[in-house]
């Protein structure tokens, strides 16, 4: 019982975090058609941000690095925009993927170059490593805050969708960004609110990240932006609650696979998840969520 | 009120528009006919900043808006229903209009305007909740017409509001369009159907090949027979002609 | 002219390069040249692989790569001598530490191998469009790096497999890229190849027209993967020595750079940037003052290269979204520049 309930937080928590990840690149991705590959550079850069600060500012808590990583992944998500996607904003969705593919390559560059290729330490509040105890179960802080935070924030990006002028453009633009302009709403400011949503949840994700490696390093964000695109494929990439599905039953699944697969092959789990999503597409090409009999669609 | 000056529109190689001039005066309907790839749409869509004007000047009373993005066209007071209506088909009705009016400060004005507009289109005080997909294709286009008149407009384009509804429907719908009249919008109307958008307009351009052939009143079109035939290739009986689709991208 | 002649004519013409190339190299060039030109040509058949399924049907493939590392490591496996095998790979499953091919066998058996898997996998891949296509066949890569990882009797796991028997050189290497580049260019005009990228351009048209997308891009894609594997066999007859890092990430960008630089939609673009990417590597390689460095591959520490691979797709895609060369090909362009300069001195005689 024990078992089953730590195997079931596990999880959550890792399926939150893909449904962040996968929620953000579902955003950009149904306003503007961008699969943004560098999603994970996101993660890194406000790693090394807190770093940064961890060196030369030396604060006495790691609070107070928390907010700044989240901001740092922000400024990262609207600088990115503003510098690299907006010049290709009409081109097909290859040459988007491409040229975000390029943006992480030269992120990953500016680390190793000018920090290192090692991983650097970054502190994180104690209390995300403690446990608490009830009944007969134990359960790390990390746990259950990442289960909550990703639940608060769910829930805050659906006000958003639904009561906010910005949020229903950004509902609609996913269908028809002219029409939305027609309405007045400035398509700049749709796009960059998407990126600073992408790049706010990207942050949430990269603190509780770096929280369980306690580093940063120049690829971090690449394994976990890879699960959540899978993640957001699984459940019909474009739609937001597709992405949140996807997040959490590809996070199912690793547990799942990570569970019952025996030591001697438990270094396939990836290949395991990937092949079982891959089983999925078969039966369902769109994805959970997806809209089907859409072929060529927001294709290049 | 809005005045475009020998206005080209290109894809490509391809020009749909050629130096175009037309007028629309405050208080007017004017209808701009022709047949399907005239250059219709692509003329009311460079006026709005969605497509790329290659040359010419377009004029709102004294600001000229002829490169500016179609969001600040609008704010300036002028907005268009796109054809095939294109409303927001996963959004509520209720969020639709809220878009409509998202550039609009004065709640109260918003929330007035709204009442009064429902109770012009009660189908839509009836559906408010539904999401605008499951609509009626008729209601669907009311929706279009509400949602554009949510911003207030000085003037409003409306491109083919006829378009793949019953001819019941069409004469409902051109009714309702004359109405906002009252409401002090001037109206541009983008027509295949020149029989019913005639009845309803002051004045009447026909564009043909991307370009004007005929400008006047409209009474002095829809009376005539030769001019209807000649113009619109409009005999008795016989419907617009399926002119080929070329132009229109 | 015929149209497959005319495009076997251009393909020759643009197969001469690679050939002008090595040749040059041969003569008058140093070993560590030697070696980065040999480099060059396996990337190239990459490329050319690659030109073959996303130049055609537009849509972007991050899987490619798998398929050189399974042409590597079934060669290899297949081709280094038992008395290697039986201390490296003393339990090879299906009886393979006790077998020992020449590099000819092995390569029939290694392509033969890589296209049987592209073959299934495409059956996956292409029921997918789009940006969901190409996330799968990146799913794809992780998947047969995890198992080339993992897979440790068969190879080594994250250790290196060495041992091969070097069996091929540059003259080898410059004629098997001349025949891919004649091969990728006679795909792009063949039916199949034109329907492909009219459905590229308008799946809908395409469709009307009873054009099987699914299974033209199931042809590319296994075609490619063949390339591909191809490939990964030159690469371990010419290294002599793999292991799974080989085939992942850096490789796909480093031959994705090649592609787009050149420009997807043509095989003149895939060889033009092959060629553009190699001599820029190289020389960023000289600004850096990286003393010691053989062939294209990415450093172990990145600097300027990693940053001149990103810049140059991110500014070319912003610029010259079509690449340096574009959609058509050079004896296209060059066919049309010469006929309009006809077509104006005729109207100028007329007039």
């Amino acid at each position: 019982m024990e078992y089953v309930v730590q195997q079931a937080l596990n999880a959550l928590s890792i399926g939150g975090e893909y449904a962040l990840l996968a929620l953000g690149l579902a955003i950009v991705f149904s306003v503007m058609g961008l699969v943004n590959f560098a999603h994970g550079e996101f993660i890194t850069i406000s790693g090394y941000t807190m770093y940064a600060l961890f060196i030369f500012a030396a604060p006495t808590s790691a609070w107070g690095l928390l907010p700044i990583g989240i901001l740092a992944s922000i400024t990262a998500a609207v600088v990115f925009e503003r510098l690299a996607f907006r010049p290709i904003r009409n081109a097909p969705a290859t040459t988007g993927l491409l040229t975000a593919f390029g943006l992480s390559i030269i992120v990953k560059n500016f680390f190793v170059t000018v920090v290192a290729t090692r991983s650097k330490a970054v502190p994180t509040p104690e209390f995300f490593t403690e446990m608490i105890t009830i009944g007969t179960i134990n359960i790390q802080v990390l746990q259950i805050l990442e289960g909550a935070v990703t639940g608060v924030a769910l829930m805050l990006l659906l006000i958003l969708l639904r009561h906010t002028n910005i949020g229903l453009a950004m509902r609609a633009a996913s269908t028809d960004f002219n029409t939305v302009r027609l309405m007045g709403i400035r398509a700049n400011q749709v796009v960059l609110a998407a990126f600073a949503i992408s790049g706010f949840l990207a942050g949430l994700a990269a603190i509780f990240i770096i929280a369980r490696r306690g580093a940063a390093d120049p690829f971090m964000g690449f394994a976990p932006v890879l699960k959540a695109f899978v993640a957001a494929v699984l459940g019909g990439f474009g739609s937001l609650a597709g992405a949140v599905v996807g997040g959490f039953a590809l996070g199912i699944a690793e547990v799942v696979f990570q569970v019952v697969l025996p030591e001697s092959i438990a270094g396939y789990r990836d290949a395991f998840v990937f092949l079982f999503v891959g089983g999925l597409l078969i039966l369902r090409p769109q994805g959970i969520f997806g809209q089907s009999a859409q072929f060529g669609d927001k294709e290049g | 009120m809005l005045s475009v000056d020998l206005l080209s529109v290109s894809y490509g190689a391809i020009r749909a528009v050629r130096e175009v001039s037309l007028r629309v005066e405050e208080g007017e309907i004017v209808a701009l006919l022709g047949p399907n790839g005239a250059g219709k749409t692509s003329l009311i869509s460079a006026v709005i900043g969605l497509v790329p004007v290659a040359s010419g000047k377009v004029m709102l009373g004294d600001v000229d808006i002829t490169r500016k993005k179609p969001e600040d066209i609008v704010r300036l007071g002028v907005t268009m229903t796109p054809e095939g209506r294109h409303i927001f088909g996963d959004l509520t009705v209720d969020e639709n209009l809220r878009l409509g009016a998202a550039v609009r400060k004065d709640k109260a004005g918003v929330k007035k305007d709204l009442d009064e507009l429902l109770a012009m289109f009660p189908i839509l005080q009836e559906r408010y909740n539904s999401r605008a997909q499951t609509l009626s294709g008729g209601e669907q286009q009311q929706l279009a017409i509400v949602r554009a008149m949510m911003s207030r407009p000085k003037l409003l384009m409306l491109d083919e509001p006829s378009l793949g509804l019953a001819p019941q429907l069409v004469e409902q719908i051109f009714q309702l369009i004359s109405t906002l009249r009252d409401r002090g919008v001037t109206l541009l109307v983008v027509e295949q159907n020149a029989h019913e958008a005639l009845l309803f307009a002051d004045r009447a351009y026909v564009l043909s090949t991307g370009q004007i052939r005929f400008e006047g009143a409209a009474g002095e079109l829809a009376g005539s027979e030769d001019l209807m035939a000649h113009y619109l290739g409009i005999g008795a009986e016989t419907g617009a002609p399926d002119a080929a689709d070329a132009a229109k991208v | 002219m015929r149209p497959y002649l005319r495009s076997l004519a251009g393909g020759a013409a643009l197969a001469a390069l690679p050939i002008i190339i090595g040749v040059l190299i041969m003569l008058f060039a140093s070993g560590s040249q030697v070696r980065v030109t040999n480099i060059f040509f396996i990337n190239l058949i990459v490329v050319l692989g690659l030109q073959v399924t996303m130049g055609n049907s537009n849509v972007a493939n991050l899987g490619h790569i798998s398929f050189m590392g399974i042409g590597a490591y079934v060669a290899g496996i297949l081709a280094i001598p038992i008395a290697i095998k039986s201390t490296i790979l003393p339990d090879a499953p299906f009886g393979l530490s006790v077998v020992e091919y020449g590099p000819f066998a092995a390569t029939l058996v290694a392509v033969a191998v890589t296209t049987a898997i592209a073959f299934v996998t495409g059956l996956v891949i292409t029921r997918q469009s789009g940006i969901a296509a190409t996330i799968v066949t990146l799913a794809w890569l992780v998947i047969v790096h995890v198992v080339f990882v993992n897979w440790m009797d068969l190879t080594r796991g994250p250790r290196a497999l060495y041992g091969i028997p070097l069996s091929t050189n540059i003259v080898w290497l410059m004629f098997i890229a001349a025949a891919v580049v004649i091969a990728a260019r006679v795909f792009r005009d063949s039916k199949s190849g034109v329907q492909l990228r009219a459905s590229s351009e308008d799946l809908h048209a395409a469709a009307a027209m009873g054009v099987n997308v699914r299974w033209l891009r199931l042809w590319a894609w296994v075609f490619s993967g063949a390339i591909i594997g191809l490939g990964g066999v030159m690469y371990a007859f010419l290294i002599g020595s793999m292991s799974p890092k080989s085939f992942y990430f850096e490789t796909t960008f480093l031959t994705l750079a090649m592609l787009i630089l050149g420009g997807m939609r043509s095989v003149s673009g895939a060889v033009i940037g092959a060629i553009m990417v190699t001599v820029g590597f190289e020389f960023m390689r000289f600004i850096e003052g990286a003393p010691e460095i053989l062939g294209v591959q990415l450093p172990q520490i990145f600097g300027l290269t990693g940053f001149f691979l990103g810049g140059t797709i991110v500014v070319v895609l912003a610029l010259r979204p079509d690449g340096l060369v574009g959609n058509e090909e050079l004896d296209e362009m060059i066919e049309r520049r010469i006929a309009r300069r006809r077509m104006r001195a005729r109207v100028a005689a007329d007039g």
